[in-house]
C-alpha cells in the first residue's frame, strides 16, 4: 500500500513538473488563403491557448477550431456545413484572446477566406503554462498522498488526550 | 511447480529487500517525466494539409492518406517516448546491475542469500529478469499513456505490439551486458564506469554506423528515421533482423552468466 502511495506521488510530481515546461514545437499557422480552400494544421491541445491572428492584404479570414471527429469528417466530406466548431471566428482580420477548458487532445485548425479574394494570415498559438489537462490529472494523483498525511495529522492531534482548556495532559 | 513457488519466494523476498522503497517508484516517475519528453517532441508537431472541395475529384485518396499520416503520427510518437527513455535507461542500467549484482557479491549479501536452499541459478535469473521486466513494461506503457493523452483515438495495435517487443528486447540486451560486467568486476564502482562508457560508446556506435549494427545498438532512432520514409515497410527488415540479433545475443550472455555465477567464488 505505501509503494503504491509512493507511486501515485512520484507520477504527481512528475505531472506537475510536465505541465509547468513550455514545448519546444511551436503551434502556427500561416500562408494565404485562396478562395474554395481550406487551409489546415492539426495540433494537441493540452490545456489553455492564447490565439493571435493577423491577416495582411486586403482581406479577412474564417477561422474555426474543429474536435479531430469534426476535423476527420471535414477532410471526408469537404464540407463544414455538418462540423460542430469548438471555436468559430466569422471575418476576422485581427484577433487576439486565450481560449480555455478545452478537453486534451488532437484538433484542427481550420482557416478559409470570408470573401471571395485571397488573403494573407499569420495564426499563431501559444500554448498557456500551466496546462491543465496534465496538471489537474498530477494533482489528482498527489490526492492520496495528500488524504493520507492530513488524516495521519488529525488522528494523531485528536488521539492526544486534552483537558478542558485544550491543553494536552503532557 | 515447488520450483516456481520457490522462484516466487524468492522473488517477493527480493523485492522488499534488494528493491526497497521508494528506488522503484520514483524510478517509474522518471521514466514518465522522460517519456512524456519523448512522445510531446513529436506529438506537438504539426500534420498540415491544405484542400479544396475539388481536390476528392483529382486526390481520392485523401481521406485514406490523412488517417494513415495520423495514425503514423502516433506510432512516430510511441517510439519517440521510448526512445527518449532508452538514452536514459543505457546510463541507469548500469547503476541498477551495479547497485542489485556487484554491490551484493561485493558485501557478501549474496553469499548470505546462497547459504539459504536457493539455487544460484533462481538467485541471479531473479536479479536480471525483474529489473528487464520492470524497466521494459514501465518504459512502454508511461508512453502509452503519453499517446493516449496527447492523441486519443489514434491506434495501431499491430505496431504497439511490434514496439513492445522491441523495448524488452534492447532493454534485456543492455542489461544483460550490464549484468556480465557486474558479475566479472565483483565490484560496483567498475560496474558503473564500465556501464557507463558503454553506453557512451553504444549511443555513439550507434548513430554513425549502418543500418544493421545501429538496429542493435539504437534500435529505435533507426525505427524513428525508417518511419518518417514514405515507404517505411521496407525498413523493417533491418529492424527485425536487428532484433533477433539482440534476442540471440541476450541469450548467449544469459547462459555466459549463469555458468560464470555457478562456479564463482562469492563465500
Amino acid at each position: 500500500m505505501k509503494r503504491l502511495r509512493i507511486t501515485l506521488l512520484g507520477i504527481g510530481i512528475a505531472l506537475l513538473i510536465f505541465s509547468v515546461l513550455p514545448a519546444t514545437q511551436i503551434m502556427s499557422l500561416g500562408g494565404t488563403a485562396e478562395p474554395q480552400e481550406y487551409r489546415t494544421a492539426f495540433y494537441t491541445i493540452t490545456g489553455d491557448i492564447y490565439i493571435d491572428i493577423n491577416v495582411s492584404h486586403n482581406g479577412s479570414i474564417n477561422f474555426y477550431l474543429l474536435n479531430y471527429e469534426d476535423a476527420v469528417e471535414l477532410v471526408k466530406t469537404m464540407n463544414l456545413d455538418t462540423a460542430n466548431p469548438v471555436l468559430s471566428i466569422m471575418n476576422v482580420t485581427i484577433y487576439q484572446n486565450y481560449l480555455g477548458l478545452i478537453p486534451t487532445g488532437l484538433y484542427a485548425f481550420v482557416v478559409e477566406t470570408a470573401m471571395n479574394t485571397t488573403a494573407g494570415f499569420d495564426i499563431d498559438m501559444i500554448r498557456v503554462l500551466p496546462q491543465w489537462g496534465i496538471f489537474l490529472p498530477g494533482i489528482i494523483f498527489l490526492l492520496p498522498e495528500l488524504g493520507f498525511t492530513i488524516s495521519k495529522i488529525s488522528h494523531k492531534v485528536l488521539k492526544t488526550p486534552t483537558n478542558s482548556l485544550g491543553e494536552t495532559s503532557e | 511447480m515447488s520450483r516456481l513457488s520457490d522462484f516466487k519466494a524468492l522473488l517477493r523476498f527480493e523485492f522488499s529487500t534488494s528493491y526497497r522503497q521508494p528506488g522503484l517508484e520514483f524510478l517509474v516517475a522518471l521514466i514518465l517525466l522522460f517519456s512524456a519528453f519523448g512522445v510531446s517532441s513529436s506529438a506537438f508537431q504539426s500534420l498540415s494539409v491544405r484542400f479544396s472541395p475539388d481536390f476528392l475529384v483529382h486526390y481520392p485518396d485523401l481521406f485514406a492518406d490523412f488517417l494513415s499520416a495520423v495514425k503514423r503520427l502516433g506510432v512516430v510518437s510511441l517510439v519517440a517516448g521510448i526512445k527518449s527513455v532508452y538514452y536514459i535507461l543505457v546510463f541507469l542500467i548500469p547503476m541498477f546491475s551495479a547497485f542489485t549484482i556487484a554491490s551484493s557479491i561485493e558485501n557478501g549479501s549474496l553469499a548470505a542469500l546462497i547459504s539459504y536452499p536457493v539455487s544460484r541459478r533462481s538467485a541471479l535469473l531473479v536479479r536480471v529478469l525483474f529489473p528487464i521486466v520492470f524497466l521494459g513494461a514501465s518504459t512502454f506503457i508511461c508512453s502509452l499513456i503519453w499517446v493516449g493523452i496527447f492523441l486519443p483515438g489514434v491506434i495501431d495495435l499491430g505496431f504497439y505490439l511490434f514496439a513492445f517487443v522491441l523495448t524488452f528486447t534492447a532493454i534485456m540486451f543492455i542489461f544483460l551486458i550490464n549484468s556480465l560486467i557486474a558479475i566479472l568486476s565483483k565490484r560496483a564502482s567498475v560496474s558503473v564506469v564500465g556501464g557507463f562508457v558503454l553506453g557512451m560508446v553504444f549511443l555513439q556506435l550507434g548513430y554513425m554506423s549502418d543500418t544493421t549494427l545501429a538496429g542493435v545498438l539504437d534500435p529505435f532512432t533507426l525505427l524513428v528515421s525508417i518511419l518518417t520514409i514514405s515507404n517505411y515497410e521496407l525498413g523493417f527488415f533491418d529492424i527485425i533482423a536487428s532484433m533477433c540479433i539482440q534476442v540471440s545475443l541476450s541469450i548467449i550472455l544469459l547462459v555466459v552468466q549463469l555458468k560464470i555465477f555457478n562456479r564463482m567464488e562469492v563465500l
